[in-house]
């Protein structure tokens, strides 16, 4: 490593985070509990990170690459402490390889890395020719974590927040008219205040790139704008209800919760699909990698369509009765349910029920938000609570309060909790990841109810639609400054986009993939053989008699033919025979029908002797049928 | 049997087969040894025979004889070999060889002839095979290999065979007839290979038409009598070999014979001994065949060497062959242990080939030896002889960068960092003076103005002419001698004329030029004296002309600096009645040293002139300088550049750090006295705040030489409490620096009007810093604390979250509710009792209402029920058992125990230990075609291949780099490039 790389790294150091990887999306590999720092002594419920940028703060964030990546809390202390002894023996790696170490835990996904003419420990494998290759299987991958976190050093942009001076200082106090006055005129431009007091209260939904905003008023008012450049897409009106809106896969298309149905718009506002199936739906969710579109509504029902070919795949009722909140967990696209008598139900399109519930409040669940990284859940009750959870191993990990029920949450790229309530929108730091007990931001707009909060991907502003309009804040610290184009370009071309469409749609995944754990695929089957077996049994009798019940085996019913009896000439033969028709075979015709009849005739007329005590039944029987 | 065989040490086998495979069987020369009648039941046994054949000097190898076919080719190509050279004429191909071979080549006569040698191949059970020759060929191949053998073998029988059967032996050994016939059958064809060969060849050119021909029959047999004769003769002469001739030819090649031959007699036979005869029969043996018993001696002296060498190696008696089975299968071992040894060689080339990561072909290239600027600087060194010389001398000096870097490192070290700061400080100001007067000049020589020239011209003449007058008082020699070359020159330079090219000459030159080098080699003449003589007329290198135009200059800077002040008027026609007081007190200052210095002698008068443009030029400076700095501090925060003497001119002093101001300060103080003297304003140049009427700064100016002005009028609230003049000497230090003193003020700017409201006039301001520090120092005690808390009391009036700030220290550890709880006992007394009463409701309503929990809790109950192990009750009813009405149903149930590893026990849920969470434990069907099915192959554990599914792929997941080598092929073969065969690395060592 050169002079120059080093300090480079030491200047990135003060960059926070900022994910090299795809690690966010939920068909990625699983950043395996990347960011496990020294929290072996923590308590338990103080859940670690996952990413850096939830992380509580840089320095608590100690080059921890000794620290094991089990899951589980018994395993960790115990290889902890094996770890840490074999890495007494080793070579003590400088101060920037710990801080390379550090920065990779991130990408590691299990593999601990080992830093320069370190040799990985041997594997045993069961063949000695094998044996070289998977160790050079394991350094190529140890070498690529590395690669990976040096490579951080190409993320330039840095997040930052708004820091208090003083201890007399708050940052809450701030308000947008002090933060307008030291931003500069672009950042400036994108605090402002939509009055659209006719059609309110306003629901909204951001494309990924977040560089499009859809706007819909509860009394019909659809709208699509380029919001940076304040560029008008579509505008118009439905004339019924809208409750929902969501942008599909880009741009392009967008579907609508209205009144009786949900729609698929395109960008001119030309109606593209009326989507029947869905009735009267309240809350929609989009899976953008599975182009899936999911809704509930006041059926209660969780429907899933997919949007490329139109199928219905999941239709599922919980039976907690009509439903309107509904999120979709980005890491491993499941959808999440909050229900009227406090139950969160998470789901897969494929499975009739739900992967899994959880009580988490005493009234109806009014809303519900998920971070990116797929480890923490925040809901509001109508209790008054509002609960962050570790939705991993399903716990509470704090619990505030607002002072009304929160409408609507969002947590942000880099993990700000936004929640409207009332007039007034709060944004709270950290709020995640430990008990905060002072809001980072907020904003009271008067006289307005807070209906939708959604922060803008890759910038740092949060939009909220209200009862007259829609407001733009500036929340410093809130997006992932260093966008990956592969996952999301804000500043993306048409070509771009139409070539991403593409790369989307070969990508595309099965909905079966999605489960609670998206890593399951290529993994060992849990199930022993001869459960497999069984398993593989029933199901191909079960197959066999749906097909029979469908009608598939009463037509064309096996036969057992004898081998050989049916050549070809043969067979010509005898149609030929068929086809002539003579005298003969007429007369021969006639004899076997008189035959036939005769004798069933003499069927029929059983001899009084024959009918025995039940004769009398047999006729009457015979005339009924 | 292997009598002719004993006589060719080092012929082998197949060889001696190969030459008689025509010739000698016909002649039946072979019939002696083998009682094969044709010759191609001969070609068949030498075939087989062929892994007999010693490997050292046979060039084929083993399995080469084994392939019959190759072999038979081999063996045409001989024969059609000794075909030419038999039969010059006939052209005899291999078929019809062949056929001789088998049909004609043991023709009737043949057997007549040799049927005294019918018997002696190996056992007598192979009469019958011998007689049917078309049988043999299959079956003959293990008795004949029996019969071919190595000559070494042999020796060995012959001498174990020796004790058993001496008797049975001799014949055959010393069969002269056999033993004649053999030699005569050998052909020349060996000759290259081997001398014995050679030895037959000759003597079997000598033999040829006995040997080849069929048709000289006659011939042969007239030979073979005489053999026979003598042998017979031999015999004679031999009698205590008599015995031999007794058993003859009808001797039976039987084991039990020879041993019951052998030990009759007890006689043991020595090789010498069969051989010995031999010799001494060759002297008297006739001339025409001297050669070939020549060569017998050769042979017998050199199985004498070969007896010789075996005893000496002690192995006196040599062993019975082995079975031909174990023979073989010893070979096989011995050849596999070679081979063995020979290909585990490559074993460790093999087995680093198969780990290696990646392998490229050609292999072992060098690498490209990339060139980075290392690289090169490394090898940057002294080349030849001059690089040397120039390198020592250089190192002589001193003067390479490492000891000129050694050097300057003792210097710094020496010196205090205070004087390497000067020191670095003088340097910069040397460099920054060298630019000024390096861009001064560059303008000065673009000045078109005639006027300045003139002026300058004439000050020039005016000085030149003065010098001249001085020169002519004090060395009237000199004088006339420079005048005399100065009208000299400007004769010649009249004359010439060549300082123009606009003359008559010129144009007519520059017409003809074209082409002529001379002419235009005078044109380019005449234009570089032209250059040459207006080089003289724009000269700028003088001293004299620098200051001239600086006292020009002077003026200009000092308006443009004063421009900046244009909005003071004050400070502007100070400026400019300063620099015309300058500009009359330099004038004056220029003249007097001129006349008093003008009546001096002439040495002093140059040092004097030295002196004076010394001070020249630091007036020249100061003037300079002037221009630039303003009011010279009082507090010596500007450096202020001392006047420097005639001694160190270029010694620059500097106070301070941070601003520079150049110029002398004895021009400076002339310049104060000046001003005092003028009395235009003297009043506060020290002063650098000004106060405009609204009390706020106007101007500051901080530093020596600069004028700092403010964009806006910054206001210093220590200003108006200055002015009411309470508390002016504690006020005074925050007046001079509102940003540096406490933040009371910074802050007061903020919090202004919230303060305000709670002070009732603006004298507040001294209290309320008063309680911040205070508060700051812990001690809020009495109004201030209260005041204080009611600002804390109005920032929290948004959400529940914010606790009192008396809860930081140990909010961590109160449960949720308790946090709650004192949130709004607080948030009661202070803002909004509804709100709290509102929760409570909230509370009340919920806190007893459980049966959301007890709902979910029968949920959970149901879910675990669903998924546990369920065993099946597959009890028929009636089935097995009486039916009927009056008959009690059987208790007996026939129940299906739960499969292995179907369903979740309660215990083993992930959720059993949850509480409120239910988590469906059935695996998704639709899902498992996704899991592997087995452990893939090399992987030992479940964990090891989970480990490689973890990392990704996808080049959006990894850098370029490890993406590229991750889908790098393992094997890579360069296109167009000569791939070699491997190559053992030991052996290239070697």
């Amino acid at each position: 490593m050169s002079v120059t790389d080093k300090l480079a790294l030491r200047m990135h150091t003060e960059a926070e985070g900022g994910s090299f990887s795809k690690g966010n999306v939920s068909h990625t590999a699983r950043q395996e509990d990347a960011d496990h720092t020294n929290n072996a002594d923590d308590s338990d419920d103080e859940r670690a990170p996952r990413t850096l940028r939830d992380a509580p703060a840089k320095s608590d964030r100690t080059p921890s690459a000794k620290m094991p990546k089990q899951r589980d809390n018994k395993k960790r202390s115990k290889s902890s402490n094996k770890d840490e002894d074999s890495k007494k023996k080793k070579r003590e790696p400088d101060a920037i390889e710990k801080e390379i170490l550090a920065k990779s835990e991130k990408y590691q996904r299990g593999l601990k890395p080992t830093m320069g003419d370190e040799k990985p420990a041997a594997i045993k494998v069961r063949s000695k020719k094998a044996q070289p290759k998977i160790e050079h299987e394991k350094r190529r991958r140890e070498i690529a974590i590395i690669d990976a976190a040096r490579s951080e050093m190409l993320l330039t942009e840095q997040a930052g927040y708004l820091e208090a001076e003083g201890e007399m200082e708050r940052t809450y106090k701030v308000t947008q008219d002090q933060l307008a006055d030291s931003l500069d005129i672009n950042s400036r431009a994108k605090i402002f205040d939509l009055k659209l007091e006719e059609f309110g209260p306003y629901v909204m939904d951001y494309t990924t790139n977040g560089r499009h905003l859809l706007l819909g008023g509860r009394k019909g008012h659809l709208a699509t704008i380029d919001w940076r450049s304040g560029r008008l897409g579509a505008e118009f009106h439905v004339r019924e209800t809208i409750r929902d809106v969501c942008w599909l896969h880009n741009e392009n298309l967008f579907a609508v919760a209205q009144k009786k149905y949900a729609y698929i718009y395109d960008h001119s506002g030309a109606e593209v699909h009326c989507l029947q199936k869905h009735v009267e739906p309240t809350a929609l969710g989009f899976l953008p990698f599975h182009f899936l579109l999911a809704s509930t509504g006041m059926t209660g029902r969780l429907m899933y369509q997919d949007v490329t070919e139109g199928r219905i795949i999941g239709e599922h009722k919980p039976g907690y009765g009509p439903n309107h909140v509904l999120k979709v967990n980005p890491y491993n696209a499941v959808v999440h349910m909050g229900h009227g008598n406090g139950i969160v139900t998470m789901w897969s399109p494929r499975q009739s029920q739900p992967l899994a519930k959880m009580l988490c409040h005493k009234g109806p669940v009014q809303a519900m938000a998920i971070d990116r990284s797929g480890t923490y859940m925040a809901t509001s009750g109508l209790d008054g609570s509002l609960k962050i959870w570790d939705i991993r191993n399903f716990k509470a990990l704090h619990e505030y309060s607002t002072m009304r029920p929160a409408q609507s949450l969002d947590i942000s790229q880099r993990g700000l909790l936004a929640a409207g309530w009332g007039a007034n929108v709060t944004v709270w730091k950290d709020a995640l990841v430990t008990k905060v007990d002072a809001p980072y931001m907020k904003r009271l707009l008067p006289s307005t109810t807070v209906s939708d909060v959604r922060f803008v991907p890759y910038d740092d502003v949060l939009g909220y639609g209200h009862s007259s309009g829609l407001s733009s804040i500036v929340i410093p610290g809130a997006g992932e400054p260093n966008f990956d184009a592969y996952v999301a370009n804000p500043f993306e071309t048409t070509k771009q986009r139409q070539e991403a469409e593409v790369k989307q749609l070969l990508d595309k995944l099965a909905p079966e993939t999605i489960q609670l754990d998206p890593t399951f695929i290529g993994r060992l089957d849990p199930r022993s053989r001869d459960q497999r077996q069984l398993e593989l049994l029933e199901e191909k009798r079960d197959q066999y008699a749906k097909d029979k019940a469908g009608g598939k085996y009463l037509d064309n019913e096996v036969k057992n033919k004898m081998k050989g009896r049916n050549s070809s000439a043969k067979r010509f033969a005898r149609k030929r025979l068929n086809n002539i028709i003579d005298l003969k075979k007429l007369n021969e015709i006639e004899s076997a029908k008189k035959k036939q009849q005769e004798s069933e005739a003499k069927r029929r007329k059983i001899p009084e002797s024959e009918k025995g005590a039940l004769g009398r039944f047999y006729d009457e029987k015979r005339s009924t049928a | 049997m292997g009598g002719p065989r004993k006589t060719s040490t080092k012929m082998t086998a197949p060889r001696r087969g190969g030459n008689s495979s025509r010739g000698a069987s016909s002649r039946g020369g072979r019939g002696g040894s083998h009682n094969r009648p044709a010759g191609k039941s001969g070609f068949t046994e030498r075939s087989k025979a062929a892994p007999k054949g010693d490997e050292d000097e046979n060039s084929h190898d083993v399995f080469e004889a084994e392939d019959h076919e190759d072999y038979g080719k081999r063996r045409r190509r001989n024969v059609e070999r000794v075909d030419v050279r038999d039969y010059e004429i006939e052209n005899i191909d291999s078929e019809d060889d062949e056929e001789i071979d088998s049909d004609d080549a043991f023709n009737d006569s043949d057997e007549e002839r040799f049927a005294s040698y019918k018997r002696t191949s190996g056992s007598s059970n192979k009469d019958d095979e011998a007689s049917d020759a078309s049988e043999e060929e299959d079956e003959d191949e293990d008795e004949d290999d029996e019969d071919l053998v190595d000559l070494s073998e042999m020796l060995d029988a012959s001498e174990s065979e020796e004790e058993e059967s001496p008797k049975s032996a001799k014949p055959s050994l010393l069969s002269p007839s056999a033993l004649g016939f053999d030699d005569l059958a050998v052909d020349g064809e060996e000759e290259d290979e081997e001398s014995d060969d050679q030895a037959f060849a000759g003597m079997d050119s000598d033999s040829d038409a006995s040997v080849a021909s069929d048709d000289d029959e006659e011939e042969a047999a007239e030979r073979l009598s005489k053999l026979d004769g003598f042998v017979t003769s031999i015999s004679a002469r031999a009698p205590r070999r008599r015995f031999v001739t007794e058993t003859g030819g009808g001797y039976a090649e039987d084991e039990n014979a020879i041993g019951s031959g052998m030990s009759t007699k007890g006689v043991t036979l020595g090789i010498n001994d069969l051989l010995g005869s031999l010799g001494s029969h060759v002297d008297e043996a006739e001339g025409s065949e001297h050669q070939g018993l020549r060569q017998i001696r050769d042979l017998k002296n050199q199985v004498t060497k070969l007896d010789r060498a075996a005893k000496k190696a002690g192995a006196g008696v040599v062993a019975a062959p082995l079975a031909k089975r174990l023979q073989d299968q010893m070979d096989r071992k011995v050849a596999y242990e070679k081979t063995k040894k020979s290909v585990s060689e490559w074993q460790p080339t093999v087995d680093s080939n198969r780990a290696a990561e990646y392998l490229s072909f050609p292999m072992n290239q060098p690498e490209r030896d990339t060139l980075t600027t290392a690289s090169l600087v490394s090898n940057l060194g002294v080349k030849n002889d001059l690089e040397a010389q120039i390198q020592s001398v250089l190192q002589e000096s001193g003067m390479t960068d490492e000891q000129q870097r050694q050097y300057e490192e003792l210097e710094l070290k020496s010196l205090s960092p205070e004087e390497v700061r000067q020191r670095q400080r003088e340097l910069r100001m040397m460099r920054e003076l060298m630019f000024r007067s390096e861009r001064k000049a560059k303008r000065m020589a673009k000045i078109k103005s005639k006027a300045y020239r003139r002026i300058l011209k004439k000050d020039k003449d005016r000085a030149q002419e003065k010098a001249m007058e001085r020169l002519k008082e004090d060395d009237p020699e000199m004088h006339a001698m420079l005048v005399e070359k100065m009208a000299r020159s400007r004769a010649e330079e009249r004359m010439s004329l060549r300082h123009k090219n606009t003359s008559k000459w010129a144009r007519e030159m520059s017409k003809r030029s074209h082409g002529d080098e001379d002419t235009q080699q005078a044109l380019r003449d005449q234009l570089e004296q032209h250059d040459s003589l207006k080089r003289k007329v724009y000269d700028i290198g003088s001293g004299e002309e620098l200051s001239d135009y600086e006292a020009g200059k002077d003026s200009d800077g000092d308006e443009s600096d004063s421009d900046a002040d244009m909005s003071f008027a004050a400070v502007k026609s100070r400026a400019l009645q300063k620099i015309a007081a300058e500009m009359g007190k330099s004038d004056t200052a220029d003249d007097t040293p001129h006349k008093t210095l003008f009546g001096m002698k002439f040495m002093q008068n140059a040092l004097q002139r030295k002196e004076e443009a010394a001070q020249r030029d630091a007036q020249m400076m100061h003037d300079e300088f002037e221009s630039l700095e303003a009011d010279v501090d009082e507090d010596g925060v500007a450096i202020s550049l001392k006047r420097p003497s005639a001694k160190k001119a270029d010694k620059v002093e500097a106070k301070a750090p941070g601003r520079m101001s150049f110029g002398a300060t004895n021009g400076g103080k002339k310049q104060k006295q000046k001003q005092q003297d003028d009395g235009s304003d003297g009043d506060e140049p020290a002063k650098r705040v000004r106060l405009n009427e609204a009390g706020q700064v106007g101007q500051v100016a901080s530093g020596g030489g600069h004028r700092v002005r403010l964009a806006e009028p910054i206001s210093v609230d220590s200003a108006s409490i200055e002015k009411k003049g309470r508390g002016s000497k504690k006020a005074e230090p925050a007046a001079h620096n509102p940003w540096v003193s406490d933040d009371v003020s910074a802050h007061s700017g903020q919090r202004g009007g919230k303060l305000n409201e709670l002070s009732k006039d603006s004298t507040k301001l001294d209290k309320l810093s008063v309680r911040l520090r205070s508060k700051r120092k812990g001690g809020a005690v009495g109004n201030t604390g209260r005041a204080e808390e009611s600002v804390l009391l109005d920032v929290n009036q948004t959400l529940s979250l914010d606790r009192p700030a008396a809860d930081h220290s140990d909010g961590e550890a109160g449960s949720d509710d308790d946090i709650r709880l004192e949130h709004t006992g607080g948030k009661r007394s202070a803002v909004n009792p509804n709100a709290f009463s509102q929760r409570e409701l909230v509370e009340q309503a919920f806190a007893e209402d459980n049966i959301v929990e007890a709902e979910f809790a029968a949920e959970k109950e149901a879910a675990m029920d669903d998924e546990a192990p369920k065993d099946l009750d597959v009890t028929l009813p009636g089935w097995g058992s009486w039916g009927g009405t009056r008959v009690k149903p059987s208790s007996k149930k026939i129940i299906r125990k739960a499969p292995e590893g179907s369903g979740v026990l309660k215990q083993n849920r992930m959720d059993a230990k949850m509480g409120e969470v239910i988590i469906n434990q059935k695996q998704a069907k639709s899902s498992n075609k996704y899991y592997a099915s087995n452990l893939p192959f090399p992987f030992y554990t479940p964990k090891q291949y989970e480990e490689t599914l973890q990392a990704p792929l996808g080049k959006e997941w990894n850098t370029a780099k490890s993406h590229s080598k991750s889908i790098k092929p393992r094997v890579l073969v360069k296109a167009g490039k000569i791939i070699d065969p491997l190559s053992i690395p030991s052996k290239k060592r070697q």
